[in-house]
């Protein structure tokens, strides 16, 4: 069953960040990605780049609505994503809790959703 | 060469030399440094040596090998590589004619005023890239610090590369939409400058120009498109008033009181001129309708006539706004009743102080004054502009003492 | 470029439905969804999507000196809320502006559009 690992950190933090750090922490996502890669619970995964290049589209009455911007301003912004295959949602926690942002952020695991008839 | 002379050059083909280095080099921020650096050469060297043969053609080619040292100097190797191949198409001959230069500045407008950018950011583009104006100038323009404005030119540019924003003329099917983005734009460069009243009068004024300058090159640009003609007709119709507007004591003066003598009649005729040509599209659209009406008060035209474009201009564009403009319209062609009525259904319009100046003048018109003062009131709290506070506490105390008292509590 | 497309939209209108009042609006949604897929493998054949349960099924974790610490729900208590994602590679984000607004979500919530940080 696959899991969505949704990170989510202070993406201030991140940006005035010295490069030495960022490389440390990539090299701790790195490595968090090897560990799940061997156990086969690595599907898929992303870095999103920081919200002021995000872009929000809607459409009402036919109308196309574009703004610049995240859908939800928080502190704590969507900055990227694992998918895990695991056994059970307690076992999707076990390795969510790995990912580097559970230690300064948080992650939020949700079940990927799978059509009954599928 | 005279220093007007090159500033005349340098205003014609700054946009010009941006859009092709940022088409090519599919980067504003880079093609706008190497541009920048042509032109302190160009400062450095004609004066010296004689303007080029061919000014705009030595600018692009000069921009070409400043993109060069500057790509050599700071880009990653696979990325330097990339860009360097990018820019052989750019012609080496600084004696070309400047017509043989394909010209992007079209491109340059839409990605400017691209809807994923900030409005502000939107703005600031278009007067930096497209105007060609300083940064300063824009900074003194808009009230706020140069490393402000800076800032934010920084980030709209780096928003533009970040998300991918391409540089193009968008294709047909959001062609219209993207269209009006870019009138939008130039029309709030303009409010900036008529409507504002703090700052320098001669910034705003500057302002102003700037605006009517940049939908000029847009009507060059779009030549079948009636809406930009119909901007360019309004936005002349309104700066034609700009003196008679306000009065010698700061007081904002309602156009039924201005000073006609004061109006620029060669503004008028221009801006009649282009609505002719707009109007000859028969495509009409909501600036076109709003120069119809500045052309209307401009010729005198009486009000009855003037509340009918106001209907065709509802039917086109239903916004509250252009609703309430409307009604007022209706009210002054001698209707005030109805004109009240339609001001009363309006729906959100709650926060926007002109709805509640408009109907306390209605009230005022049919004798309500204890009504009338409370929109004045209420008008009053929702405005920050000086002058026009003003004339609303003028008017609030021309209605007497008659209202005065339900300021009172009530216990 | 990469975008990943995140879709928002108000999940509380789907949680009171009974399940085949459920099934129905979701067959009902289902020949639009399919005309975005096709156009959406048509600009990029190799686009990933996902459509997650219900974000009151999500759990937080957090790492707490050293300990796993979970909590019920979603991450943000926004009124709409995360139900799926696609990451696609497209030319520019005109075409991403494009492909969001064809998205039967667009029309009652969000599409937040997202460039992927290639490294």
């Amino acid at each position: 069953m696959e899991y969505l690992a949704l990170i989510h950190a202070d993406e201030g933090e991140w940006e005035r960040m010295p490069q030495v750090e960022r490389d440390a922490w990539y090299e701790q996502y790195a490595e968090f990605a090897r560990a799940a890669g061997a156990a086969g619970v690595l599907v898929d995964g992303a870095e999103l780049a920081a919200t002021t290049s995000a872009t929000t589209v809607r459409v009402r009455d036919d109308e196309r609505l574009v703004s610049d911007g995240p859908y939800a301003e928080v502190k704590e912004a969507l900055g990227g994503y694992f998918v895990l295959n695991c056994a059970s949602f307690d076992d999707a926690l076990d390795w969510a809790a790995r990912i580097p942002a559970a230690a300064h952020g948080a992650v939020e695991v949700r079940p990927v959703h799978v059509d009954a008839e599928a | 060469m005279t220093a007007p002379a090159l500033e005349a050059i340098f205003r014609e083909e700054w946009p010009r030399a941006v859009a092709i280095l940022a088409r090519v080099l599919g980067d504003l921020a880079l093609a706008e440094d190497a541009v920048q650096d042509a032109f302190a050469k160009a400062l450095e060297r004609w004066p010296r040596d004689g303007t080029p043969r061919s000014p705009g053609a030595w600018i692009v080619t000069t921009a070409r090998n400043r993109a060069i040292d500057r790509i050599r100097r700071e880009r990653t190797f696979a990325r330097k590589a990339e860009l360097l191949a990018r820019l052989e198409v750019i012609s080496t001959d600084e004696d070309a004619d400047v017509s043989t230069i394909p010209d992007d500045r079209l491109a340059l407008v839409f990605t400017c005023c691209h809807p994923a950018l900030a409005v502000d950011a939107r703005i600031a583009l278009t007067l930096r890239e497209v105007g060609g104006l300083a940064t300063n100038g824009i900074a003194r323009a808009f009230l706020v610090a140069e490393p402000t404005m800076a800032q934010r030119l920084v980030r709209a540019k780096r928003r533009l590369r970040e998300t991918g924003i391409p540089f193009r003329i968008p294709p047909d099917e959001v062609l219209p939409e993207r269209v009006a983005d870019v009138l939008r734009v130039l029309y709030l460069v303009f409010n900036e400058g008529y409507a504002a009243t703090t700052g320098d009068e001669l910034v705003r004024r500057d302002l102003c120009a700037e605006a009517i300058r940049l939908a000029k090159l847009l009507c060059v640009l779009l030549p079948d498109e009636p809406e930009a003609l119909g901007l360019l007709a309004l936005l002349l119709l309104q700066d034609s008033r700009r003196d008679a507007r306000i009065a010698p004591d700061g007081e904002l003066v309602l156009l039924a009181d201005q000073d006609r003598s004061l109006w620029d009649r060669d503004e008028i005729g221009e801006g009649l001129h282009v609505l002719r040509r707009a109007e000859s599209f028969r495509r009409p659209g909501p600036y076109q309708l709003q120069a119809a009406i500045a052309a209307g008060h401009a010729e005198g035209t009486d009000l009855a006539t003037i509340a009918a474009v106001y209907d065709a201009l509802v039917a086109v564009d239903p916004s509250p706004v252009a609703r309430l403009n409307r009604a007022v319209a209706i009210a002054l062609a001698g209707d005030a009743e109805t004109g009240l009525a339609l001001v009363d259904e309006l729906e959100g319009l709650d926060g926007y102080p002109y709805r509640h100046a408009a109907r306390a003048d209605l009230l005022r018109r049919l004798g309500r004054a204890e009504e009338a003062a409370e929109s004045y009131r209420t008008a009053l709290a929702l405005t920050d502009n000086a002058p026009e506070r003003r004339f609303l506490e003028r008017r609030l105390a021309e209605l007497g003492r008659s209202g005065e008292h339900r300021e009172q509590p009530s216990g | 470029m990469r975008y990943a497309l995140l879709v928002y939209g108000d999940q509380s209108a789907w949680a009171g439905l009974e399940g085949a009042e459920a099934t129905r609006r979701r067959a009902e949604s289902m020949p639009r969804w399919l005309t975005l897929f096709e156009e959406m493998a048509k600009a990029d054949p190799g686009v990933a999507g996902r459509e997650l349960v219900a974000a009151s099924e999500a759990k937080v974790v957090r790492v707490v000196d050293g300990e796993r610490v979970v909590t019920d729900g979603p991450f943000a208590e926004t009124k709409e809320q995360l139900g799926g994602l696609f990451v696609t590679t497209l030319p520019d984000l005109d075409e991403a502006i494009r492909i969001a607004a064809l998205v039967p979500t667009a029309e009652t919530g969000s599409l937040e559009i997202r460039p992927v940080v290639e490294r």
